[in-house]
C-alpha cells in the first residue's frame, strides 16, 4: 500500500519534468534548422540483367554523397516492374535509363519531341522528367514540321542547348557498340555506323569463307517472345524481323537514309508523301509485293495499335493506293520524321497471308512470310530461329542463312563464340573485349553509337524542379570513371542528348561537363542551398 | 489386390490431390498479394485488347473473388491456363514443349543415379573397410555436399571448355533441322548434349542411394539368412547380389520419393547452368520476367510432377513392403 | 558429454568435421577483422585502372572480380551470412518440427490426423521452385528467405519426433507421471520432450547444412537479397559476368566453402545421431 502511495506522489513531479523537457525541445526546434534533403530514390537495373547500369548507380551514389546527398538505390527487374515505374507511375527521383543504339533513334525526333514535349509527359510517354515548357514545346513542334534538313538542324541545336542548360537528363556516357564475329568463317561485313551488327545489313553482307555457310548469331536471351510484328515490343524482336521483312526506307552504312523497297520517295506537299515501289519485290512464297500490301500493312498496324510502331504511325491519317506500284501517304500534319523514321521502321506484311488471319494479335506468325533478303525457315522454341537465303530478293545476301541461337545466358553466348560454335556476338561486357581480342578467329568490331547511359531526373519533385540543383548533380558525376569502369573506356563522355555519333544532328558546340565537385557545391551555394551540421545538403530557406 | 493395399493406394492418391489443390490455392492467394491491380496476374498491357477481353471474361476478373477462385480452379482442370504475357501464346502450349525436354533429361539421370547408387553401394558393402570403400564413401559424402550448380560449372569448365569433349550447353546443336520425337531425341547430337548434365546429376543424386544401399546391405549381411546362404555353399557374389541385394532394396524405394523432390529442384539449377530448354528454366525465366501466368502454371506443373513422383514411390513401396500389404 | 568426446575422437571424419566447423565459426565471428578489404571496394592499380579479374596474388588471395573487388573478403564476409541463415533456419525448423511431432505423437486422434496430413502436404511441396515464386512476390530480404525455407522444411523432423513420441508414450515413466497428477502439457514438455530433444538436435544440425545449400541455390538463381553478401551470390556474380569458365579463382572458393561446411555438418551430425539413437550400428 505504501509503495503505491509513494509512486502516486511522484506522478505530478514526473509530469512537470516532462513538460519542462518538452518545452526545451520545442524551443530548440524553433531555432529552425533547415531540413536536410530527403534521400534520393535512384532507380536502376538489376545486377543480374544489367550489371553495368547497376554498378553505375553505386558510383553515382558515392559521387552525390560528396554534395551532402544520401542516395537510396532501388534495383528493379526489366521489363517488369522497371518499365512500369519509369513509364507509368513515375515514382522515382532519378532513374538510370539505358538507351540502346538504334538507327531509328538517329532522327532527332526521338531525343527531342518524344522525350521533352509536354504531351509526352503522360503515362507511357518518354518524357520521364515531366518537362512542360511552352517555349521548348514550340521549338519541338517546329523541328517536327521542318522538312529542310539545314533549317531543321538549327532548331534542333537550339533544343539541345536548352536541354543541356536545364539538365533534366544527365547523359553519363555514350558507349561504343562493341561486337565480335568469327573472321575465320566469315569476312567482309559492311558494318553500318552507329549500330554495327544491330542492323541487319551487317548480316546481309557477311560472306562465308569456308565450309560454314550459315551465320550463327549467338543470343544471350532464352527465347524470342514473338515474331509477330503487331505484338513485338522490344528491339530484340524487331531486329530479327528486319532480316525477313523489307522496309520502304533503309539507313545506309553511313547512316544516311535511302530508298530500299521503294524506288522513289517524293513529298508532294507538307502532308502528302508519295512512294513508288520497286517492281521486283517478291514475298518468300512467290507472290509479288504490291501497293495493296503496303496499304494493308499500315492499316493493320494502326488498327491493332502495334506498340512498337504506335508513336511513329500516329501522324499518319490514311494510305491510298494510286497504282500497283505507287502509294500515297496522307499525314495529319507536317511531320518530318515520317520518311526517315516511320518508313524506315515499318516492315511490309503480305496482305494475302494476314487478311486470312482471324485474330492477328493471337497469330504466332509461323512461318513469317516477308520479302526480305532472308526467308524464315523454322523456330525451335527456346533453341533457335533459322533464316535461309532468299535468292529472289533484289539484293540477295552473301551467306546461305542466319541461325539465331538462344543460349539463355550471356555466358553461354560468349563461350559459343570462343569455341567457334557461334559466329556473331552482338553484346558483351567490357572485360570480355580483351579476352576476345587475343583469339585468332575473332574480329572485334567497335562502332561509335548513339547508345547512352543517362540519369533522368523527375522534375515534378523538389528539389529536382530546380535547374541549378540538376546542373550541380551533373557536375558531380565522374563521367570518365564511369566510362572506364563500365565500358573499359570504349565510348565518349556524355554531353548532349543527341550523341556525337549522330553526326548529322548532334550539336558540336556542346561539350561534356567536367567532373568538378567544387563547382557543383558553388552552384548549390549560389542557389541558396546549405549544409547542416552533419554535412547533409539542405533545402534553400524559402 | 487385397483390401489393405487398396485402402493404402486410395489414401495416397487422395493426399496427392489434396497437395496439388492446396498449392493451387496458395498460388492464387500469393499472386493476389502483388502490389497494384489484381488483374495484372492474368492480364498485361502487352497483350492485345481482344485477348485481354477474352481473358477477363474467362477468368471472371470483374466478379467477386470467390467466383474468380472457382473459375481459376475450373480453368486449371480444363487446362486453360491463360496466355503468356511475353510470348502471347497459350501457356498450355508452352508447358507441353518444355515438359518433354525436362523429362528427357531427368529420367535417364535418375535411372543412372540409382543404377550407380545401387551397384556402387552393394560393391562397397561387399568390400567393407577396404581402401576402395573408404574412398568411395567419402567421395559420395563430399559430392553430395557440394552445390549442384557449382559442380555443373566445374564439369563444363573441365570437360567442355578446357578439354572440348562435350558441348558447353543446350540440348541440341543449333542448326539441326526440326524433326519428330525420334529424329530429335535418338541422335548422337542429342546424346552428346545430354551427357554432361546427365552425368553431373547422376553422380550428385547417386550419392544418397549409394550410401543408403551400403548401410542397408551391411545390415542385411549381418542377418542370419545370409549365413545360411553361405553355409549352403553359394558363391560370395551370389550371396551379395542375389540375396542380400534384393533384401536391401526396400530402403532404396523409400528414398526414391525423397529424391524425386530433390531432382526436380535440382533440375531448375542444372537447366539454368546448361541452358537446357526445360520446365525448370522456363519457370525461373517466367518468374524473373514477371510473366505471371507462365510462372504460376509451370510451378504447378513442377509440383504435380513431384507429387506424382512421390505417389509412384509410395505405390512401389506399398507393393514391396509386406507390412503394408497385410494391414 | 564424455561419450561425445570419445566418439568424436574415434571417428576421424567427425573430428575433421568439427575442426572445419570451429574454423568457419571463428571466421564468421571475426569476419570484419579477417577480411583484408571492404568487399564492395573497387581496387585500382598504379595507373588508376581497375584491377579486373586478376588471378590470386599476395594482395588478393582469391583474386579479383570484374569490378576489381577482392574475392577473399567477399568469401569471408559471406561466411557470416551462411552461418546466420543456416542456424536461424535450423532453429525454426527444429522448433516447429519438434512441437508438431510432440503434439501429434502424444495426443493422437484427430489432432494427429490433421497434423500428419498437413505434414504430408507440406512435404510434397518442391521447395526451391516454391521459394522462388514466393520470394519474387513477397520480398527478397534475408529474413523472408529464412522464413520461406523454414516453413517448408520441418516435416521430416516432425515425422521422426512423432515416431519417437509414439514409442515413448507407452513407457512406464509416462504412466507414472500421469498417475502423479501431471497435466498432459506438463507430461509432454517436462517428461517426454527432453527425451526427444537429442533427435531434434540432430535434425537441426542436418537442417543447417540443408539451409546453407538451399540459400546458396536461391541466390544463384538471382533471387537472393541484393544487399546481403553470401557464397551463393558470389557464384551468381561469376556466372552472370560470363567468366565462370575462366575466372576459376572467383567461383571455386565459395563453392568449396559450401562443400566443406556441409560435409563437416554431416560428419558431426552423424556422431550426434549415434548418441541420440544408440541403436544405430557403428559404420
Amino acid at each position: 500500500m505504501t509503495m503505491r502511495w509513494r509512486a502516486v506522489r511522484l506522478v505530478p513531479f514526473a509530469m512537470a519534468l516532462a513538460l519542462l523537457a518538452g518545452s526545451l525541445t520545442v524551443r530548440s526546434g524553433q531555432a529552425a534548422d533547415p531540413q536536410p534533403i530527403a534521400p534520393i530514390n535512384l532507380v536502376t537495373w538489376t545486377k543480374a540483367q544489367y550489371p553495368v547500369q547497376y554498378e553505375e548507380a553505386s558510383v553515382l551514389a558515392e559521387a552525390w554523397k560528396k554534395l551532402g546527398l544520401e542516395v537510396k538505390i532501388e534495383a528493379l527487374n526489366f521489363p517488369n516492374p522497371l518499365l512500369e515505374r519509369v513509364f507509368k507511375t513515375r515514382e522515382f527521383d532519378g532513374a538510370i535509363v539505358y538507351f540502346t543504339g538504334q538507327l531509328e533513334r538517329l532522327d532527332p525526333e526521338f531525343y527531342t519531341y518524344n522525350a521533352f514535349h509536354s504531351s509526352r509527359a503522360v503515362e507511357g510517354g518518354w518524357n520521364f522528367s515531366g518537362i512542360a515548357n511552352k517555349d521548348l514545346d514550340r521549338l519541338l513542334e517546329a523541328q517536327r514540321a521542318e522538312y529542310d534538313p539545314a533549317k531543321r538542324k538549327v532548331i534542333v541545336d537550339q533544343i539541345q542547348e536548352w536541354i543541356f542548360r536545364e539538365s533534366p537528363w544527365l547523359v553519363m556516357v555514350n558507349q561504343d557498340e562493341v561486337q565480335a564475329y568469327n573472321k575465320a568463317n566469315f569476312s567482309d561485313p559492311v558494318i553500318p555506323k552507329v549500330t554495327g551488327f544491330n542492323d541487319p545489313q551487317a548480316f546481309f553482307t557477311l560472306k562465308p569463307r569456308g565450309a560454314r555457310k550459315v551465320i550463327r548469331w549467338a543470343s544471350p536471351i532464352s527465347d524470342l517472345k514473338t515474331i509477330n510484328p503487331i505484338l513485338a515490343s522490344e528491339s530484340s524482336q524487331i531486329r530479327v524481323l528486319y532480316l525477313a521483312y523489307d522496309t520502304l526506307v533503309k539507313y545506309g552504312p553511313d547512316t544516311t537514309p535511302g530508298p530500299w523497297a521503294a524506288s522513289e520517295i517524293r513529298a508532294l506537299g507538307p502532308t502528302v508523301v508519295e512512294v513508288t515501289l520497286r517492281n521486283d519485290l517478291k514475298f518468300h512464297d512467290g507472290v509479288k509485293l504490291t501497293a495493296d500490301d503496303v496499304k494493308f500493312t499500315f492499316d493493320l498496324l494502326i488498327k491493332h495499335n502495334a506498340p512498337y510502331f504506335k508513336t511513329v504511325l500516329e501522324p499518319l491519317e490514311s494510305v491510298e493506293v494510286v497504282s500497283p506500284t505507287k502509294v500515297r501517304f496522307k499525314l495529319k500534319r507536317p511531320y518530318a520524321p515520317f520518311i526517315t523514321q516511320t518508313l524506315a521502321m515499318t516492315p511490309l506484311l503480305p496482305k494475302h497471308v494476314w487478311e486470312k488471319i482471324d485474330k492477328p494479335t493471337e497469330y504466332e506468325n509461323i512461318p513469317a512470310i516477308g520479302s526480305g533478303p532472308f526467308k524464315f525457315d523454322h523456330w525451335k522454341k527456346g533453341q533457335e530461329v533459322k533464316f535461309s537465303r532468299f535468292a529472289d530478293h533484289f539484293r540477295p545476301p552473301a551467306a546461305d542463312g542466319v541461325l539465331l541461337v538462344f543460349f539463355g545466358t550471356r555466358e553461354g553466348a560468349y563461350t559459343a563464340l570462343v569455341k567457334q560454335e557461334a559466329d556473331v556476338l552482338d553484346r558483351m561486357l567490357s572485360h570480355q573485349v580483351d579476352e576476345l581480342s587475343k583469339l585468332e578467329h575473332v574480329q572485334v568490331v567497335r562502332v561509335a553509337s548513339n547508345a547512352a547511359d543517362t540519369v533522368v531526373l523527375n522534375a515534378r519533385r523538389k528539389p529536382f524542379d530546380d535547374p541549378q540543383f540538376r546542373t550541380a548533380l551533373s557536375y558531380a558525376i565522374p563521367r570518365k570513371q564511369i566510362l572506364d569502369e563500365s565500358y573499359n573506356g570504349l565510348g565518349t563522355l556524355g554531353g548532349s542528348v543527341i550523341a556525337p555519333a549522330n553526326e548529322a544532328w548532334s550539336d558540336r558546340k556542346i561539350k561534356p561537363l567536367e567532373h568538378n565537385v567544387e563547382k557543383a557545391r558553388e552552384i548549390l551555394k549560389k542557389a541558396g542551398y546549405g549544409w547542416d551540421g552533419n554535412g547533409r545538403l539542405t533545402m534553400p530557406a524559402r | 489386390m487385397s483390401r489393405g493395399i487398396r485402402v493404402y493406394f486410395l489414401k495416397r492418391v487422395a493426399l496427392a490431390a489434396a497437395t496439388v489443390f492446396c498449392l493451387a490455392t496458395l498460388m492464387f492467394v500469393l499472386f493476389r498479394m502483388l502490389p497494384g491491380d489484381p488483374t495484372l496476374t492474368v492480364l498485361s498491357p502487352a497483350l492485345s485488347p481482344e485477348v485481354q477481353a477474352e481473358l477477363r471474361q474467362r477468368f471472371g476478373l470483374d466478379r467477386p473473388i470467390l467466383e474468380q477462385y472457382a473459375r481459376y480452379l475450373a480453368n486449371m482442370l480444363r487446362g486453360r491456363l491463360g496466355v503468356s504475357f511475353h510470348r502471347g501464346v497459350p501457356v498450355s502450349t508452352l508447358l507441353g514443349q518444355y515438359l518433354l525436354n525436362t523429362v528427357v533429361l531427368m529420367l535417364p539421370a535418375l535411372v543412372l543415379a540409382y543404377a550407380l547408387g545401387i551397384v556402387g553401394g552393394a560393391l562397397v558393402a561387399w568390400r567393407r573397410g577396404s581402401w576402395a570403400d573408404t574412398a568411395t564413401t567419402t567421395a559420395a559424402m563430399v559430392f553430395r555436399s557440394a552445390p549442384i550448380f557449382w559442380l555443373s560449372i566445374i564439369f563444363i569448365s573441365v570437360f567442355a571448355v578446357r578439354l572440348g569433349l562435350f558441348p558447353s550447353g543446350h540440348m541440341l546443336t543449333p542448326g539441326t533441322e526440326p524433326a519428330g520425337f525420334f529424329a530429335t531425341f535418338f541422335t548422337v547430337d542429342f546424346l552428346r548434349h545430354l551427357m554432361l548434365p546427365m552425368v553431373v546429376m547422376a553422380i550428385y543424386y547417386g550419392c544418397y542411394p549409394l550410401l543408403v544401399m551400403r548401410t542397408s546391405m551391411l545390415e542385411v549381411l549381418g542377418e542370419d539368412f545370409i549365413d545360411l546362404c553361405r553355409a549352403k555353399g553359394l558363391s560370395e557374389r551370389r550371396v551379395i547380389f542375389r540375396h542380400a541385394g534384393r533384401a536391401s532394396l526396400l530402403p532404396i524405394a523409400t528414398s526414391v520419393s525423397l529424391l524425386g523432390a530433390y531432382v526436380v529442384a535440382g533440375s531448375v539449377l542444372v537447366e539454368t547452368v546448361f541452358s537446357w530448354p526445360g520446365l525448370g528454366r522456363l519457370m525461373v525465366q517466367a518468374v524473373t520476367d514477371s510473366d505471371y501466368p507462365v510462372a504460376q502454371a509451370s510451378f504447378l506443373l513442377i509440383a504435380v510432377l513431384v507429387v506424382a513422383g512421390n505417389l509412384l514411390a509410395d505405390v512401389l513401396y506399398g507393393l514391396l513392403d509386406p507390412r503394408i500389404r497385410y494391414q | 558429454m564424455n561419450r561425445l568426446w570419445r566418439l568424436l575422437a574415434s571417428d576421424r571424419a567427425a573430428l575433421f568435421g568439427a575442426v572445419i566447423l570451429v574454423g568457419f565459426v571463428l571466421v564468421g565471428v571475426l569476419a570484419p577483422l579477417i577480411a583484408p578489404y571492404d568487399p564492395k571496394q573497387k581496387h585500382y592499380d598504379g595507373d588508376g585502372k581497375l584491377v579486373r579479374l586478376s588471378p590470386p596474388s599476395r594482395q588478393h588471395l582469391f583474386g579479383t572480380t570484374t569490378y576489381g573487388r577482392d574475392v577473399f573478403s567477399q568469401v569471408v564476409i559471406g561466411t557470416r551470412t551462411a552461418l546466420v541463415v543456416g542456424v536461424a533456419t535450423a532453429l525454426v525448423v527444429s522448433v516447429v518440427g519438434l512441437n508438431v511431432g510432440l503434439l501429434s505423437g502424444y495426443f493422437g486422434g484427430a489432432l494427429d490426423a490433421a497434423l500428419m496430413r498437413l505434414t504430408d502436404v507440406v512435404y510434397g511441396v518442391p521447395i526451391l521452385p516454391f521459394g522462388i515464386v514466393a520470394l519474387s512476390i513477397l520480398s527478397r530480404r534475408v529474413w523472408w528467405i529464412i522464413a520461406v525455407m523454414s516453413v517448408l522444411y520441418w516435416p521430416p523432423t516432425a515425422r521422426v519426433i512423432r515416431a519417437q513420441v509414439l514409442s515413448l508414450r507407452t513407457r512406464p515413466f509416462v504412466d507414472a507421471a500421469r498417475l502423479s497428477g501431471a497435466t498432459p502439457m506438463r507430461i509432454l514438455y517436462w517428461h517426454i520432450a527432453p527425451n526427444v530433444l537429442p533427435q531434434a538436435f540432430v535434425h537441426g544440425v542436418f537442417a543447417i547444412a540443408w539451409a546453407i545449400t538451399t540459400e546458396a541455390s536461391i541466390n544463384f538463381l538471382g533471387f537472393g537479397d541484393p544487399d546481403t553478401l553470401s557464397w551463393g551470390t558470389v557464384i551468381y556474380d561469376v556466372f552472370t559476368s560470363m567468366v565462370a569458365y575462366t575466372a576459376w579463382w572467383w567461383f571455386v572458393p565459395p563453392g568449396l566453402c559450401i562443400m566443406l561446411v556441409v560435409t563437416a555438418f554431416y560428419f558431426v551430425g552423424r556422431v550426434f545421431e549415434e548418441i541420440a539413437n544408440p541403436r544405430l550400428r557403428a559404420r
